[in-house]
């Protein structure tokens, strides 16, 4: 566990003023708010730090203990012994009517071991303003391969401790947020829960590529197939599917298979194309008899 | 299962915040209020967004004006960054 500076956290002098502090923290909370950050882990990760910081330096008593212990914080327990016998009330209000923020980031009140070991779990106890009400939204993100989220199917989320049961339907994007209301965590006062957004994280699928309903894949054609035409088996997401090849396709070219790409999102029996790129090896290792052959046909061209 | 408006009195009293700051809300169009009986109601799904706009305003002092552009912006952003999964997945 680290000593954490807190007055270089919010970048002010040791000697800064509480309108400073609240200066400076207020610069900065615009800056890294995660309502102005959305999807933004860092920016999450740094609001807390700066939350953190003032959390301390703008509570009087906190900033005195902080700045009377700093790095020999670990003898702070002792101090809040010794400080207890002598009849010590301690954890007076923030004197600014705006406190650190609080309320539906999920993990908001979370501080650092540091924090916890100097002020112990006091976090949040400065707040001015009340916004607990509807309770704490949650998070999770859920990760599944290319051909799970081609099928409609169950999963089960374990959140906070409560196992969370949720249809998928076919077609999810990757990216997309499903919300479960309600199952966020319980209301405050009579507030209505907090609900579960859920992100779905689609793996990279070693044969497709995926581009909104479409589907795409490269097929190797040999030399003579290309060609002379014949048939190729590919395997879609559905199956194995025959395709004819025409005489004289070309390298790159791509075709086109209807209704055999990804499953549309909650439109029954709906589906995207498959788009099919063929990619044509030319032989190698040749025997001197197809060398030869391959000199007529050379020559034929000329 | 039927959806239990709130009353604006109770978000006034538990987010500690003046009724007025919730009409301009309504008037810069970011939170939909509904009209019963001469009663004005929330729906308890645009409480994440005025909570959003508490912190906005009260933490961070951003007027209306500014929080109506921040939430143009985010829209931008939000579009934007599908837009960025999307390619990234094409590549």
């Amino acid at each position: 566990m680290a000593f954490i500076d807190y007055y270089k956290v919010l970048g002010v002098d040791k000697t800064a003023s509480a309108d400073d502090i609240k200066k400076a923290y207020r610069k900065l909370a615009r800056k890294y708010h995660p309502d102005l950050n959305p999807n933004d882990a860092t920016a999450h990760k740094t609001f807390q730090q700066i939350n953190e910081a003032n959390e301390v330096l703008s509570d009087p008593d906190k900033r005195k203990k902080y700045d009377q212990y700093g790095e020999n914080w670990q003898h702070a327990e002792q101090f809040e012994q010794a400080k207890q016998q002598q009849g010590y009330a301690g954890g007076a209000g923030n004197p600014f009517r705006e406190g650190s923020f609080s309320g539906s980031y999920g993990d908001d009140g979370d501080f650092s071991d540091f924090f916890t070991s100097m002020f112990g779990n006091s976090g949040g106890s400065s707040r001015g303003r009340n916004v607990k009400f509807k309770g704490q939204d949650y998070n999770a993100e859920l990760h599944i391969s290319l051909r799970e989220a081609a099928t409609t199917h169950q999963h089960t989320l374990t959140v906070n401790g409560k196992n969370v049961r949720i249809t998928v339907p076919a077609g999810i994007a990757n990216g997309q947020v499903i919300k479960l209301k309600g199952h966020g965590g319980a209301g405050v006062n009579g507030g209505p829960s907090g609900d579960l957004y859920i992100t779905f994280a689609i793996a990279d699928d070693p044969a497709f590529k995926r581009n909104g309903n479409d589907l795409q894949m490269n097929v190797p054609l040999d030399l003579y197939t290309a060609i002379l035409g014949g048939e190729v088996m590919i395997e879609t997401l559905t199956g194995k599917v025959k395709l004819k090849v025409a005489p004289e396709t070309q390298n790159g070219t791509t075709v086109k298979l209807k209704g055999k790409g990804f499953p549309v999102y909650k439109q029954e029996n709906a589906s995207g194309d498959l788009l099919v790129t063929y990619t044509i090896h030319l032989p190698t290792h040749l025997s001197d008899a197809q060398k030869e052959l391959f000199k007529q046909l050379r020559d034929l061209k000329d | 299962m039927e959806t239990t408006l709130i009353t604006t009195e109770t978000c006034c009293i538990q987010y500690n915040i003046e009724p007025s700051f919730i009409d301009a809300l309504e008037e810069f169009e970011l939170i939909h209020i509904t009209v019963q009986e001469q009663q004005k109601y929330i729906h308890p799904d645009e409480l994440h967004d005025l909570e959003k706009y508490i912190h906005l305003h009260y933490d961070l002092n951003i007027n209306m004006e500014g929080m109506d552009v921040i939430n143009h912006l985010l829209h931008r952003v939000k579009e934007m960054q599908t837009e960025l999964i999307q390619l990234r997945g094409r590549m």
